[in-house]
């Protein structure tokens, strides 16, 4: 492979291309000949009467996406598990070293202290976002005077993430001029060193995960004025109350989206990087989450092979447990599209 | 067919648009030279710049630094250019995440020629550098050659050093009395403690200390202690000096002597010297003295670091061991670290950006600010124990940072005599991974 790249890069080299253009030119050259290849591949299957030629059309357009997808996704996966094989250091030439990677997780302490951090967060932070994204989407979808405004301002916060909510947290948090510890001091409380205590500063992560719930709380909006109000006039006429209503009617209505959601979030949970990553672990390795981990071992430490077997753990856990949560889904998600379907049986069967 | 030949010039134009969309980047590419031989058979090339006639084609030169340092080097390159006209060296400042982006580089076999690498970085890079042959004698001292090596071959030339030195407000010795310390001996940490003491008054948001926090990664030289065993295969820090400097450390913070976590939160302590809220600022490199221009409220000088301690970082230029126009590059390597002009130019940059590897530059350094006492970075730069330098150094970092966890030194409770010596534990079992 890095034979034809030379060829290629020296052959726009004798044809004068400025200096600047040539180390793109050969991924170009190399990009327009995948692209060329597909093209020709379909129309060899069109001639032969094997696909017809709209069909034929249809994979050219979305060629695109596909090529993009194997080459920068699918590529560099297959390539990580081929890496989580050997020893590589990035600097010099990979090492075929087997199951060692997999092995020394298993007598790693830190790999142990990352997954315990990660599940605590995961665990604690999912069911926590989930319930009080829920929560404020029911205030919001009162139909109250002026609603909108408080639609906005609920949601206004979802826009400042990643490194930047961080860096504004890090000073809320901050134990001496934060704004959190000032307002204790005024109500008479001393309070902790939050991201500097390694006692603290996973419930400092947790609390300032929940900044975010408003991008949530539009999901459920959506999904809460999707239920047809007629569900809520039956209830009204058997004289149910608000809570039986939100009980028996909102909740089974709104359930695929909460599925939809714990599952989005448990995911984004386990990939937590951006929090651990700013404060470096955190005092005491406290908020050294696996994903940060994977970070440090593959780019600080150049141990870029066990950071890949690291990152496929990863991904058999996340796997796992989207899964285990399918599964459950069954006994708690009701879809109304989905008529006499196994689901639906398995759900009836669990009401008296 | 025409459809066929509309897609291909389609595909064609849209590659050239996307190309030039991408001219603006740094390319770093070297032009392949008339010069036939590139291996490093051929050591009569990187003896002196006397064989610039037949030197051509271009050196990628990759450094890090702030504008002012990049200035120094680019006026550095730019005599080199002079003094070799057929050469021309394409520079690529790299201004954040250096390493990283330099091991991007030599995993995707673009690697610069010439690269600029600290001594303690050295060792997890060095097998993608050269090694190259130096007279130890021709710099100022021969052991920068040592730091500089790694089982014996020498994979970076020295180019520039970074000593520490200790900062003294001056006002503030003589308002309490305080004899000021010698320009050339370094005072005792006894002295220092003693000093400290004195200079420290006051109480909450105006107090006075004597010092800012001290940091262990100086202190620990001041009582002969180091990181390493010297064949750096096993962790020291378990040693009684280490721990002696450990407990210095916690004693001047329990005394009040340097401002506590709280206090230095979120704070500079560089800002605290410069406002004079701070007698002695220990951890002083040249990097610091650019903003001391600005000092108008008190007197101030530098002195030798106490108890000798303090260390100095080596920075050197290695040589790409996938170099195209490796006769050139190290020419410029040659150039850069052994010529007076380049060395001075260096050395002499008003915003300090480091000492010469030359002694016969080293003048142009102490210029810089002629009333103060420069030569005492000189010294540093000669004697002070260089930065040690360990292939998993990132990694054993992140176990030193159970120090400021678990004891006094930082937010942590536990006695430095239970802790040092686990973190010894568990650094020596990084260093046995091979």
């Amino acid at each position: 492979m890095n034979g034809l790249i030379s060829s290629i890069y020296s052959f726009y080299e004798g044809m004068g291309m400025p200096a600047a253009l040539l180390p793109l030119l050969p991924f170009l050259t190399l990009i327009a000949a995948v692209f060329l290849a597909f093209y020709l591949a379909t129309r060899l299957l069109v001639k032969k009467k094997i696909m017809h030629e709209k069909t034929a059309s249809f994979y050219r357009f979305v060629s695109v996406w596909i090529v993009g997808f194997l080459l920068f996704t699918v590529g560099p996966m297959i390539f990580s598990i081929y890496i989580s094989f050997t020893k590589w250091e990035v600097v010099s030439d990979p090492q075929w070293t087997g199951l060692d990677n997999y092995r020394t997780m298993f007598q790693d302490s830190l790999f142990y202290k990352s997954l315990s951090v990660t599940f605590y967060y995961t665990i604690v932070s999912v069911p926590l976002q989930v319930v009080l994204s829920f929560a404020i989407a029911l205030l919001m979808n009162l139909r109250l005077r002026g609603i909108y405004v408080f639609r906005t301002i609920y949601y206004l916060p979802t826009l400042v993430q990643g490194v930047a909510q961080m860096v504004l947290f890090i000073w809320i948090f901050n134990p001496n001029v934060g704004l959190v510890n000032s307002m204790l001091r005024l109500a008479g409380v001393e309070g902790p060193g939050w991201f500097s205590s390694p006692h603290w500063s996973m419930p400092a992560v947790i609390i300032m995960s929940l900044w975010t719930v408003g991008g949530n709380m539009i999901i459920y909006l959506a999904g809460l004025s999707d239920i047809p109000r007629s569900l809520y006039e039956a209830a009204d006429i058997d004289g149910a109350t608000a809570s039986r209503k939100v009980w028996h009617v909102t909740l089974p209505q709104i359930s695929p989206i909460l599925f939809f959601n714990a599952v989005t979030s448990m995911i984004g949970a386990f990939q937590t990087f951006t929090q651990g990553f700013m404060i470096e672990g955190g005092p005491d390795n406290s908020v050294l989450f696996y994903a940060y981990y994977l970070y440090q071992n593959a780019f600080m430490w150049f141990k870029m092979g066990y950071g890949s077997a690291l990152a496929w753990v990863l991904f058999v856990i996340i796997l796992i447990f989207t899964a285990l949560v399918f599964r459950s889904s069954a006994l708690w998600v009701y879809y109304e599209t989905d008529q006499g379907g196994r689901r639906k049986r398995r759900v009836r069967a669990t009401r008296p | 067919m025409k459809k066929w030949s509309f897609i291909a010039m389609s595909l064609l134009l849209v590659s050239l648009v996307v190309s030039a969309c991408g001219s603006g980047n740094n390319s770093n590419s070297a032009t392949s030279t008339a010069a036939p031989s590139s291996d490093s058979s051929n050591p009569a090339a990187s003896e002196g710049s006397g064989a610039s006639a037949s030197l051509k084609g271009k050196v990628t030169f990759a450094y890090w630094g702030a504008q002012s340092e990049a200035d120094a080097i680019k006026q550095a390159v730019s005599s080199f250019e002079n003094a070799n006209p057929n050469v021309k060296v394409e520079q690529q400042w790299i201004q954040k995440d250096y390493l990283t982006k330099l091991q991007t580089m030599i995993a995707g076999g673009t690697a610069p020629d010439v690269m600029l690498i600290s001594g303690g970085d050295l060792p997890g890079f060095a097998s993608a550098f050269q090694p190259l042959q130096a007279d130890g004698s021709v710099f100022s001292s021969p052991t920068l050659v040592d730091s500089m090596s790694m089982d014996g071959s020498l994979y970076a030339m020295p180019f520039v050093i970074k000593p520490k030195v200790m900062a003294i407000n001056v006002d503030l010795f003589e308002k309490n009395q305080v004899p000021l310390p010698s320009p050339t001996e370094p005072m005792t940490t006894e002295q220092f403690l003693d000093i400290s003491k004195k200079l420290t008054s006051g109480e909450g948001a105006s107090k006075i200390f004597g010092s800012e926090p001290l940091w262990l990664g100086n202190w620990i030289y001041a009582f002969g202690g180091q990181y390493y065993s010297d064949d750096l295969t096993k962790s020291t820090l378990d040693a009684p000096e280490a721990i002696a400097a450990a407990e210095f450390i916690v004693k001047t913070k329990q005394d009040g002597l340097v401002p506590n976590d709280t206090e230095k939160k979120g704070q500079s302590m560089t800002d605290w010297f410069l406002a004079g809220r701070i007698g002695m600022y220990t951890d002083f490199g040249p990097w610091n003295l650019p903003q001391m221009a600005d000092v108008k409220g008190f007197k101030w000088d530098l002195v030798p670091f106490p108890g000798n301690g303090g260390s100095k970082e080596v920075n050197g230029l290695a040589l790409s061991k996938d170099s195209k126009n490796a006769d050139a590059a190290k020419a410029f390597i040659t150039y850069m670290t052994q010529s007076e002009e380049a060395q001075k130019a260096i050395g002499g940059n008003k915003s300090a950006y480091g000492i010469p590897v030359l002694a016969s530059a080293t003048g142009a350094f102490e210029t810089i600010f002629p009333d103060k006492n420069l030569k005492a970075f000189v010294l540093a730069a000669e004697k002070q124990h260089a930065q040690e330098a360990q292939k998993r150094t990132n990694e054993i970092n992140n176990e030193m940072k159970a120090i400021d966890d678990k004891t006094p030194i930082g937010i942590g409770k536990q006695d430095v005599k239970e802790v040092f010596p686990q973190v010894a534990e568990k650094i020596n079992k990084i260093l046995q991974q091979d």
